[in-house]
């Protein structure tokens, strides 16, 4: 049986080796993962500590690098060259292993995790119910976890200009599609669904508007990475929609730049 | 004349769209069958999506996007015609089978 190609992984896998660029390190992408993970904190008696979605292994070097001698940390990244990446980055430190997986699949023992956290992982997994029950599965009974990832107001300025835009170029039922691969919550939700699962006493949900300004570019080396929603545009006319799109963008345009606004859900689980 | 269905599903939509849409701090933006909910920033592609979940759990019957015209999607009117045509087929499948 041939296994179903997901789009986002494969857009994340070919670009990469553009990953870590400055484009991408400066842009509200960038920025956001950077404040979501100076915030992160690596107690001295966690013994296994776990970054789902772990990218080219960004955030799991600087902890490990920061946190006491003996702890192990596990990245996973369901994206083949992600990993590839952040296991080039990591290879002179022997706490650190990465390995194939996703929140629908941790490849981890039950109750084996101290501490996970995830950085802008989340929104793209494809079953949140299950996700959720996998994650309860890998944690201790007194793990800690910070997971961080957009809500449902999350880059409204552009999903508003450019959603007639795909409408046209797609249809109704390719852009209701593409847009159902990105699990945009609701505060109460996130909460509602992730108490289905860990204990509700122990968990809150925060979130955050922050508004990013960049220029075109700045976001357009961003954009391409979620082009993998739009895979169903027919190529010819994949050109033609583009420009459409960046003029769309173009036209947010103010004195600041070209705003986009992050909503950001973090789901915090502590010991209590 | 229009089907005493598609009239209740217009006025679901209505009221769903008043409860959930968004205004883009325009205040009040005049709703009619005939307003085009994209293009006047009532629903963005995520508040179709959930617009779509609503009229589903509502009618009971799943709706089928596929070939339709984007001009029919976006309208309160449209959308429940597309609504009340997806009951219709559903009716017939079950009276067939």
């Amino acid at each position: 049986m041939q296994a179903t190609i997901n789009p986002i992984i494969e857009a994340y896998s070919r670009l990469a080796k553009t990953y870590d660029d400055d484009l991408n390190q400066q842009s509200c992408w960038g920025l956001a993962a950077e404040k979501a993970l100076a915030s992160l904190i690596i107690k001295d008696d966690y013994q296994l500590v776990l970054d789902v979605g772990c990218g080219t292994g960004r955030a799991l070097s600087r902890l490990a690098g920061n946190s006491r001698p003996g702890i192990e940390f596990i990245g996973i990244d369901p994206a083949k060259n992600m990993r590839v990446r952040a296991i080039e980055r990591t290879k002179q430190n022997r706490n650190i292993k990465i390995r194939d997986g996703s929140f629908e699949k941790i490849p981890l023992e039950s109750g084996s995790v101290d501490y996970m956290y995830s950085i802008f992982a989340f929104h793209w997994t494809t079953d949140l119910e299950a996700s959720v029950k996998e994650i309860a599965r890998v944690l201790k009974p007194t793990a800690e976890m910070d997971l961080f990832f957009i809500g449902r107001n999350n880059g409204r300025e552009f999903i508003q200009r450019t959603s007639p835009i795909f409408l046209k170029y797609m249809g109704p039922a390719l852009l209701l599609d593409s847009t159902r691969k990105r699990k945009q919550l609701k505060q109460e939700e996130a909460f509602q669904l992730f108490g289905t699962a860990l204990p509700p006493e122990r968990l809150s949900v925060e979130e955050s508007y922050q508004t990013y300004y960049d220029n075109l570019e700045g976001h357009w080396g961003w954009w391409v990475r979620i082009e993998g929603q739009f895979i169903a545009i027919p190529a010819d006319k994949r050109e033609a929609c583009n420009r459409e799109v960046r003029d769309a963008l173009l036209s947010l345009a103010g004195k600041k730049g070209i705003p986009y606004t992050i909503h950001r859900l973090h789901v915090i689980l502590t010991r209590g | 004349m229009k089907p005493q269905l598609e009239i209740e599903y217009v006025d679901l939509i209505v009221k769903w769209v008043r409860k959930n849409g968004l205004t883009n701090g325009n205040g009040q933006v005049e709703l009619t069958g005939h307003t085009n909910l994209m293009e006047s920033g009532l629903l963005d592609s995520i508040g179709f999506v959930e617009l779509i979940v609503f009229m589903e759990s509502q009618t009971g019957s799943t709706i089928d996007l596929i070939d339709v015209d984007p001009s029919e999607f976006t309208t309160v009117n449209g959308l429940s015609r597309i609504a009340l045509r997806n009951v219709q087929l559903g009716m017939t499948y079950a009276s067939n089978h």
